[in-house]
């Protein structure tokens, strides 16, 4: 079990700051480090595994600082962005290879581990240029995790991948996660990043913007009102009941329910069951409709 | 004053989406935008000033020393014009540059910027694409090569002819000359597209056709020269496609050659190489373009 | 005029094979119009079939039609009927977005006058005003997607297929290009075939999906067909879950447990007014309470595991 801390770091390129004061921490389980294209996301992740040395600031893994530490690169795996394979080996070639790289005493059998954990073994003796967008980025992971790092770094593992590989990589770092690794990975997708992190960490222009889980975090966005959509047997009646409190800011009666600005997130969940009790209103949905990641992350972009 | 009621009662005019119900022109006329948007951008037209410096400057550069023959031959009238047939064997030098800086311009942007794909997935075949463009580099360069021509023309009729049947006789040599022009530009517009169709870099293309260029008249003029007279020296005429040009008008126009290396006895290989080279082009070129991924 | 059609894309056993790999297996299917989204092919697959649709490919077995045509046979005329918005970038950057939708208009097959009017109304449509007369070189990928769309509506197609039109894209912009997407598809009467890994968009705006994998057709059906509403009753409480759960089990309802959400199987109406009754009386908190749906994406899923069963021994 480690953790990754990230305490004041700073990383610039002349005048282009691609990471600005950033302090955090990354446990074990699944986050997500979610940012616009170029806020800084790679450039983290890269100093994280030791890739890169902050300018300021300290990034350490389990207290010790990574950058050249040769003994904390046993522990650390990064999958990066970038097609960095060899097109001619097969992915069970670069596992080795890899595994060789670390000095594992046994590289094939690690290797098989590594092969069967992202479900390439199959697979595993053809060439990398002949494996689809998928299939390259599991030989990655696999590169990744031979020497069985306690923490995995991905940058933008799911981009251009259809469904199905999506959905398996997916469960993939989900287990990850559940085996008590510290994995981290990056992504411009909020679906993908609703789905599988257990916790967030939002880049904004090399910044930190928000951290933890993203519902908490849009209940922490005091200054703008929650949007409801409600569907009840009687529209109007309820309507009328949830604006004379003072929890509730705006309703709007459309055809397809009830559209409700709520100032006052606490007060109008508890209200609403009672005041549709009390008329005898039937809820068929209560659903806040702005409770997306989208919607949080749109909200954080214009900080 | 309301002659109009629904003036007074105000209206909302319907500006939405609007089917078209119209004619729709086939390929010939796809083919036709085609041209002439790329013939449009050879010369900068409806683009920015500066995309018109360059091949307006060469136009000038190629058309000043037929300006400059015509005036000398209007005032010294024993000095004689540059001839017609053999324009462009001096000038060669400009008609490159003009070549290797306007073919890139005209067939590396929609291979490097896949603009392809939004032709070829509209009513036009890629063999009309290429066409087209062919069409349109040819067609810059006729104008080019046969501007000094005309000014040439235009000098000597004003000045030098006295009579119907010298202005007969002099359209008669400047048809004669506009012919050869017609080949040359044939075959230097399919040489330079189809080295420019290789490449998504337009620099090199440039540097390919200038290489070309370059490396072929060096040959010819070495080779040629030293075993000048000889049916081997007429054979390395051909390597350099000015003196291939030149020798092969000198043969199916009945002009003088202007280019030291004389055709000799194989005219008539000259004219075959001329057919050979511009089929061989236009089939890479068409081979190219069904090839490229789009 | 084309009679008027029930099916805009129809294949039949489509197959096309490349040395080593199958990008199309035996691949049937009809589209009916509207928005049409298509999930799941991958690059191969995807690409094969915008080609084989536009008769620029041949199929190497069995064949498709496209708004009544065979596109092996009548390419051209498809091509004329059909807008294409690429995935890749394919915009030359010296001309502006105006001289470069005319061009297209006129290669189109529009006479003149109609290719200029077209253009502008076209461009109006897609949301590019002044910007319309610089040099697409300086344009955002916002606007670069517009003007990729644009191109392929100048025409006035009745079928126009839209490969990852969000692509690039930030949150804000893939709303306004999807909101663009369904007015062609609703407001403009033009058919679209969108090609897309995001699914959540495709469930918001297709009213048809098709879904291939691996070169063949997995299904093929109206949205409704992929987004059924389960019996079950979704439940979000803002704490002591648990407590209502077990009062729910008390009064004879089943639940189970999904996470921090509480999943009840809806026997009557009488169990929304339940759960309602049981939320007020606890004083808890109601977040959300809504019923399940399927997700496209399910089916690629291998079955779930069952949610597990919360048991409860009701204090007394």
């Amino acid at each position: 079990m480690s953790t990754i801390e990230v305490e004041h770091a700073s990383r610039w390129y002349g005048n282009v700051v691609a990471v600005n004061d950033v302090t955090m921490d990354v446990g074990p389980g699944v986050t997500g480090l979610l940012g616009p294209n170029g806020a800084g996301k790679s450039t983290l992740l890269h100093m994280m595994s030791g890739f890169l040395a902050p300018s300021i600031g300290a990034v350490r893994v389990d207290g010790v600082p990574v950058w050249h530490d040769h003994e904390l690169y046993r522990t650390i795996g990064l999958v990066p962005e970038r097609d960095a394979v060899y097109g001619y080996l097969t992915a069970r070639q670069l596992a080795v290879a890899s595994a060789r790289l670390h000095g594992l005493p046994r590289p094939e059998e690690a290797a098989d581990r590594a092969l069967a954990m992202v479900e390439l073994t199959d697979a595993a003796d053809r060439r990398i240029d002949t494996y689809s967008k998928g299939m390259r980025q599991r030989a990655k992971v696999a590169a990744a995790l031979v020497h069985e790092p306690e923490v995995l770094l991905l940058d933008e593992p799911f981009n251009g991948m259809d469904p199905r590989q999506r959905l398996h990589m997916m469960e993939l770092v989900q287990t990850m996660g559940q085996e008590g690794r510290t994995v981290l990975f990056s992504s411009h997708i909020l679906e993908e990043v609703e789905r599988v992190a257990e916790h967030i960490q939002v880049i904004i222009a090399g910044r930190l913007a928000a951290s933890g889980d993203f519902r908490e975090i849009r209940r922490l966005m005091t200054d703008r009102p929650h949007v409801f959509t409600i569907r009840s047997s009687d529209d109007r009646r309820l309507a009328t009941a949830l604006i004379a409190d003072r929890s509730t800011t705006s309703v709007e009666v459309g055809g397809e329910g009830l559209r409700v600005l709520a100032a006052d997130f606490g007060r109008f969940t508890w209200l609403v069951p009672r005041v549709a009790r009390d008329l005898t209103v039937r809820l068929r949905e209560v659903r806040p409709a702005d409770e997306s990641l989208e919607s949080v992350f749109s909200y954080l972009v214009t900080q | 004053m309301s002659s109009h009621p629904e003036l007074a009662a105000g209206v909302i005019h319907d500006i939405g989406y609007r089917r078209y119900d119209g004619p729709r022109l086939g390929r010939w006329s796809a083919a036709r935008a085609v041209y002439v948007h790329s013939l449009r951008g050879i010369f900068g037209i409806g683009r920015p000033a500066r995309a018109k410096v360059l091949p307006f400057l060469l136009v000038a550069i190629t058309a000043a020393p037929a300006l400059v023959s015509g005036a000398l031959t209007a005032v010294v009238a024993v000095i004689p014009p540059i001839p017609y047939a053999g324009y462009a064997y001096y000038l060669q030098i400009a008609i490159m540059i003009f070549l290797a800086a306007q073919a890139p311009q005209v067939v590396t942007g929609d291979i490097r910027f896949r603009t392809l794909s939004l032709y070829f997935s509209r009513p036009l075949e890629r063999s009309d694409y290429v066409w087209a463009k062919l069409a349109a580099l040819v067609t810059a360069l006729f104008a080019l090569m046969a501007t000094p021509l005309l000014i040439l023309y235009a000098a000597l009729l004003l000045t030098h002819t006295h009579s119907a049947s010298d202005a007969l006789n002099e359209s008669g040599r400047l048809a004669i000359g506009l012919a050869g022009v017609a080949v040359d530009a044939l075959l230097l517009a399919a040489i330079g597209m189809a080295i420019s169709a290789f490449t998504r870099v337009r620099a090199f293309a440039v540097v390919g056709i200038i290489g070309l260029y370059l490396v072929t008249s060096s040959v010819a003029a070495i080779v040629g020269g030293v075993a000048h007279g000889s049916d081997v020296g007429a054979a390395f005429g051909m390597v350099s496609p000015f003196s291939l040009l030149d020798g092969f008008q000198a043969w199916a126009l009945r002009v003088p050659a202007v280019s030291p290396l004389e055709p000799g006895r194989l005219g008539w290989l000259y004219a075959i190489v001329v057919a050979a080279d511009l089929a061989l082009a236009v089939a890479v070129l068409h081979w190219r373009y069904r090839r490229i991924e789009s | 005029m084309l009679a008027r059609v029930e099916v805009i894309i129809a294949a039949d056993r489509l197959t096309r094979r490349y040395p080593g790999v199958t990008a199309l297996d035996e691949l049937t299917l009809e589209v009916p119009p509207g928005i049409v989204g298509l999930v799941g092919a991958n690059g191969a697959g995807k690409s094969t079939l915008i080609k084989i649709l536009l008769g620029l490919l041949p199929a190497t077995a069995g064949g498709a039609r496209v708004l009544g045509l065979d596109p092996a046979r009548e390419g051209g005329r498809v091509r004329a009927l059909v807008g294409y918005m690429p995935e890749h970038d394919c915009l030359p950057p010296e001309l502006s977005a105006t001289e470069l939708v005319v061009h297209m208009a006129r290669v189109s097959g529009l006479p003149a006058t109609a290719a200029r009017e077209r253009a502008a109304d076209t461009l109006r449509h897609v949301g590019l005003y002044e910007e319309r007369y610089r040099h697409i070189g300086g344009y955002s990928t916002g606007m670069r997607q517009r003007v990729k769309l644009a191109q392929a509506l100048v025409h006035d197609p009745r079928l126009v297929l839209l490969d990852e039109p969000t692509n690039g894209l930030d949150p804000a912009g893939r709303a306004e290009m999807l909101a663009l997407v369904r007015r062609i598809g609703v407001d403009f009467g033009i058919s679209v075939l969108i090609s897309s890994h995001h699914l959540g968009e495709i469930e918001r705006i297709c009213t048809h999906v098709v879904v291939i994998d691996g070169g063949r057709l997995l299904r093929s059906s109206s949205i409704a067909g992929f987004t059924e509403r389960s019996q079950l009753l979704a439940v979000e409480v803002d704490e002591r879950a648990d407590d209502l759960a077990a009062r729910l089990i008390a009064a004879g309802i089943r639940v189970r447990e999904d996470g921090s959400t509480l999943l009840v199987d809806v026997g009557d109406d009488l169990t929304y007014d339940a759960v309602r009754d049981a939320i007020a009386d606890l004083e808890l908190g109601l977040i959300r309470m809504e019923q399940r749906q399927a997700h496209i994406e399910d089916v690629f899923r291998a079955p779930r595991p069952q949610e597990r069963e919360v048991e409860h021994v009701i204090a007394s």
